[in-house]
This record gives structure tokens, C-alpha cells and sequence, in this order.
């Protein structure tokens, strides 16, 4: 959304933005917008450097210095740990629409970093990611 | 909803917001970063808490000296805004990213009325 030259992301007027979502042919997965990231995640644990930065001791470069694609990926880089979490909704969300609330249950530091580059212009925020619904 | 508000970095007008309890510890310290033209959003820039035990004015004070030194070298205005340019991370601190952690669920930056507050510097916070 666009409001004079400065962009606006959609935040805390409910879920009607989500309308237009697609809805993920496999139930077991869901699409979230990268943007959504930014206003609506709610993580259930704190990050770590290690994994964020990385290091030896875990075998990778860190989650801050994957590409765009490989964040995104379903399965991570190695293809076995998807982004997970459920939607809720939020208090001034309606029942017609997908949950505003974006609860993260794995791929924690995924979502944070998908969340900086949005807000920094790396990502567009329309880009749609897919998760595996776990609660 | 009480909060002690703390300006940081010299430009880019973002505020320190210090939260004590949540809705698991009712004790635990949180520290949350947001933006001045971003306090109608449901989530915050990013969010620390103690790791564990109880905080002093000192431990607050040498933080949030820390948070502002790493926010002046390392904030960057994006195309919402003013936003940090990574994941800052503190001894003695978890560090949450970007979000609302499910713990402050109910205290989201929407929640505070920014008027209300009386504004400290790094230097002048938990100085009596």
C-alpha cells in the first residue's frame, strides 16, 4: 500500500487485507505474505546467535546470510525443516478471513530475517511463503 | 499497560520501550524497539528479554547502552520506514527479532499512548 511516496505496510486494522490470500491447495500447508511478517509474528521462542550469524559448531553460514530463495524455500535450504505455525485471529480481526496472528512453531529465525528485509526493501513483501500447519 | 520509554540513536527516532511481566513471567524484563511513526502496529522493530532472574536500574542502564550503540551504527530507513539493519544479540538477554512474542501477546506498541510518556536519554534513565 502506498500513501504519498511512502510505503505502508497493512497493520493492526484487521484481517480484510487477507481476502485475497490464496488458499493452499495442500490442507496441511497455508500461505503467508512476507510482509505479514512484519506485523504479525508471533514467535513462541527467542532467536540464537549461532544460528542467526552461524557458525562451526552448527555446520552453516547462518540464517542472515541465506538467499531470498533459500528462505523461502519450503524445507529450508536442505529441503527437511519447514517454516510451521497457525494462524489466529487478532482482536480486531473477522471471522470471514484468514487469522491475522501469525504463531510460529519452527523456522523462527526464517521468519525474523524474512521480517528485516522486508522492512529494509531486500524482500518484496508480497512474496508468498508457504507453511506447514503445526500447532 | 506500564512503560518507561527510552530514546535511542540520534536520528532515527526509535524508542526503547521497558515492560516489566508477561503473560508467563510476571517479573521478567522486556526491552521493545519501535519506531515513533510505527506505534499504531501490532508488532514491535524487536524485543529482548532477561534471560533469567530479577533486573537492577544497572542492568537496564548498561543494556540500553549497549542497544543504542548498536542502533546508531546499524539502523537503516527502509521502505517503511526506519527499521534495524539485523539481529542484535546481548549477554543476559534473549533476543526475539521482529514480532509480537507470544508471551506479550496482549501488550503489543498499540497498546501504549505514546503522549503520555515523559521521554529519557540512555544517559538520563534510572537516574533519580
Amino acid at each position: 500500500m502506498l500513501a504519498g511516496s511512502t510505503a505502508v505496510l497493512v497493520h493492526n486494522c484487521g484481517n480484510g487485507h487477507l481476502e485475497d490470500l490464496p488458499i493452499h491447495p495442500d490442507p496441511s500447508r497455508f500461505h503467508v505474505r512476507a510482509g505479514e511478517l512484519v506485523d504479525n509474528r508471533v514467535p513462541s521462542h527467542p532467536l540464537t546467535d549461532l544460528q542467526m550469524h552461524g557458525g562451526e559448531e552448527i555446520g552453516h553460514n547462518g540464517v542472515a546470510n541465506l538467499s531470498n530463495d533459500d528462505l523461502i524455500r519450503f524445507g529450508g535450504p536442505n529441503g527437511d525443516d519447514p517454516i510451521s505455525g497457525f494462524r489466529d485471529w487478532g482482536p480486531n480481526d473477522s471471522i470471514n478471513f484468514p487469522g491475522s496472528q501469525i504463531h510460529i512453531t519452527g523456522g523462527h529465525h526464517r521468519t525474523a530475517e524474512i521480517a528485516n528485509r522486508v522492512l529494509s526493501g531486500a524482500m518484496n513483501p508480497e512474496t508468498l511463503i508457504e507453511f506447514l500447519i503445526v500447532r | 499497560m506500564n512503560a518507561t520509554a527510552v530514546r535511542l540513536g540520534s536520528e532515527h527516532q526509535l524508542t526503547a520501550y521497558i515492560l516489566i511481566g508477561d503473560g508467563a513471567d510476571p517479573a521478567r524484563a522486556w526491552v521493545c524497539v519501535q519506531a515513533d511513526d510505527r506505534m499504531s502496529s501490532s508488532s514491535w522493530l524487536g524485543c529482548w528479554s532477561r534471560k533469567s532472574g530479577p533486573v537492577s536500574a544497572r542492568d537496564l542502564r548498561v543494556f540500553l547502552a549497549l542497544l543504542d550503540e548498536r542502533i546508531r551504527g546499524g539502523a537503516v530507513v527502509g521502505p517503511y520506514g526506519v527499521a534495524l539493519s539485523g539481529h542484535y544479540f546481548f549477554d543476559g538477554w534473549d533476543s526475539w527479532g521482529p514480532g509480537l512474542p507470544a508471551p506479550m501477546l496482549d501488550q503489543p506498541p498499540s497498546a501504549l499512548s505514546p503522549a503520555e510518556f515523559d521521554y529519557q536519554s540512555v544517559e538520563e534513565f534510572g537516574i533519580d
